[in-house]
């Protein structure tokens, strides 16, 4: 059996770097000067399963992202990651899409690309992270979905059976392929790149598409497809209060307990 | 993307949960806020409850007292264990029929899938996890989302289309109000009609409960949390020894996550 995967990878500001984004006054834009992009965590995991079935039943990874031209080079890094070939939707058309207009950009991208078996996102991006998009590009691809998938495996040939994480809970579902499931980040962990595979990935293909060639409807994408529109952006105030201890061990946590205490809590001592 | 008459849609409604045999407190949490936008808004139309499930009439009473003015139940066997798919379709049925203007569910692990799915097949906007709601002086709602980590807040308008969803994450509105002896219109919704539309691709097999460690985040008087210091597995071992002493639950930003040092729990969706 083969499989036909896609992946869906979101370039974002690295969080390490979250300091440094700025609102512009004025414009009430956000400033992303000097923010490198990265690749997810949650992200990595949903390739990381994919590459793990296509080492188990063979087949073909493909993975797709909407982001600007430069986010070839994340592209690249999941190709050097394993990946067989990616996708890479970029055009103006595309900016400022909400996750509906996100789900169908990728949608219509995944249509161009062929036809799947299973197609994995993380549960939610590192930076929106309103984990809308797994479900709404289920609805978009009319596939099944399932979103926080923390296991899965295959039954046949057409089927799936999934261990979704809810609250206090866990449940099982049966699946018909094809599907589209979000994968939980506790799923696994991402691979690292080694030196062959960043060989490897020289001779694969990052392709960049744009709406000449993806040919979505126009009020369906970016801004003017989106539903939701971005209103005012504040910085709210979280400042806490720190307070450093210093001294001997001893002396920390005699500080530490007497303050602890001042603040109502007790704190019980443990038979050993 | 539906543009529609806005005036046509009226109301608001809360997509409540079960959990555990009982009413998820966020559902409560939301109706109590849906009561004040009410009021500060001199709406009309009644704030209802809309409760899926098996025997769900045991719970109109607390839905009653947190301000629900009207419920609507569906009952039927297929909706006794949560099923994304089954679960949008019976909603998508009410909502064409009734046309609320407003749909408010928990950010749980429920809503956070059903919202999106529910928004993809009504073709609106759902503002994700969001920290306030409020309407302007059109009566559209204003949903106020965190980004990057809580460090920006956004607002997220639904101007054109309808009905305006949003997810709320548990325990950030104010705790229910308790409204007594109030009038509370129940109505039973046949959804047969609806799950007929089902494709049956996915069946949920089982549920299995988790049994719960410790104090939850929601209700836990004292929370020990650990960051970019605690994200190594000796300093997360003392985080979690110094809550077990507190009798308090743990809590941790993105790091110890990332590091996989603090295992996410089940149920503690995003509330770093
Ligand atoms: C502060 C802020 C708040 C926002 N609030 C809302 C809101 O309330 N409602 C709303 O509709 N939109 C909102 N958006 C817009 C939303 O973030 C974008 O639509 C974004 O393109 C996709 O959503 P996400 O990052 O939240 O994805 P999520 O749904 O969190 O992502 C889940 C997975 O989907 C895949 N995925 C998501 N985006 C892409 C992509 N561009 N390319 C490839 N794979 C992808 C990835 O596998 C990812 O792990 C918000 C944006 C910001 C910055």
């Amino acid at each position: 059996m083969e499989l036909k995967i896609a992946v869906c990878i979101k370039s974002v500001p690295d969080p390490a770097y979250y300091d440094k984004i700025t609102i512009d006054a004025k414009t009430k834009c956000l400033t992303r000067k000097g923010v490198p992009s990265i690749i997810g965590k949650g992200d990595k995991v949903a390739l990381e399963q994919a590459l793990k079935l296509k080492e188990k039943y063979g087949g073909k990874v493909t993975v797709i992202g909407m982001a600007p031209p430069e986010a070839r080079f994340e592209m690249k890094e999941t190709l050097a990651m394993g990946a067989d070939e990616a996708l890479l939707l970029s055009d103006r058309l595309f900016a400022g899409a909400d996750t509906l207009a996100t789900a169908y950009t990728l949608a219509q991208g995944l249509k161009k690309m062929g036809s799947f078996d299973l197609v994995l996102t993380g549960t939610e991006s590192a930076d929106g992270a309103t984990a809308q998009v797994p479900a709404q590009l289920g609805e978009c691809l009319s596939m099944a979905h399932l979103w926080n998938v923390k296991q899965f495996s295959l039954l046949s040939d057409n089927e799936i059976q999934a261990t979704v994480g809810l609250e206090h809970a866990v449940a099982e579902y049966i699946v018909c392929l094809p599907a589209v499931l979000g994968i939980a980040r506790d799923a696994g962990k991402p691979r690292y790149i080694t030196a062959s595979g960043i060989k490897a990935a020289n001779c694969k293909t990052c392709k960049v598409m744009g709406n000449a060639e993806l040919q979505a409807e126009e009020n369906r994408l970016g801004e003017t497809g989106s539903p939701t529109w971005p209103g005012d952006i504040t910085i709210p105030s979280m400042k806490r209060q720190g307070r450093v201890l210093e001294g001997s061990p001893d002396v920390i946590v005699e500080a530490l307990t007497a303050a602890l205490r001042v603040a109502g809590i007790n704190i019980q001592r443990k038979a050993v | 993307m539906a543009k529609l008459e806005r005036g046509s849609y009226k109301g608001i409604w809360v997509i409540a949960e079960i959990q555990n045999k009982s009413i998820h407190s966020v559902s409560l949490e939301l109706l109590s806020k849906a009561r004040e936008l009410k009021q500060q808004n001199c709406l009309h139309e009644p704030v209802t409850a809309v409760l899926l499930g098996e025997n769900p009439d045991a719970y109109t009473g607390i839905l009653s007292e947190a301000g629900a003015e009207a419920v609507i139940i569906a009952q039927h066997p297929a909706l006794e264990i949560f099923q994304n798919e089954t679960y949008a379709l019976v909603l998508q049925g009410l909502i064409e029929e009734r046309r609320p203007a407003v749909v408010l569910m928990g950010a749980t692990a429920m809503g956070s899938d059903l919202a999106p799915t529910l928004g993809a097949k009504l073709q609106t906007g759902v503002a994700a996890h969001c920290v306030d709601l409020r309407l302007n002086e059109k009566e559209d709602l204003v949903a106020v989302v965190p980004a990057f980590g809580g460090k920006v807040l956004g607002d997220i308008l639904c101007p054109e289309c309808r009905p305006q969803m949003a997810t709320v994450r548990p325990g950030i509105l104010a705790k229910p109000v308790c409204y007594r002896k109030a009038a509370c219109k129940v109505e039973q919704y046949n959804p047969a009609e609806a799950l007929k539309k089902d494709s049956g691709r996915v069946k949920a097999v089982s549920f299995i409960p988790e049994e719960m460690k410790g104090v939850s985040l929601e209700e836990a008087e004292v929370v020990i949390a650990g960051g970019f210091g605690a994200a190594s597995h000796e300093m997360w071992e003392l985080v979690e020894q110094l809550a077990e002493v507190t009798g308090g639950a743990v809590g941790c930003t993105r790091p110890p996550l990332d590091a996989g040092v603090r295992q996410r729990r089940t149920d503690d969706w995003d509330k770093w």
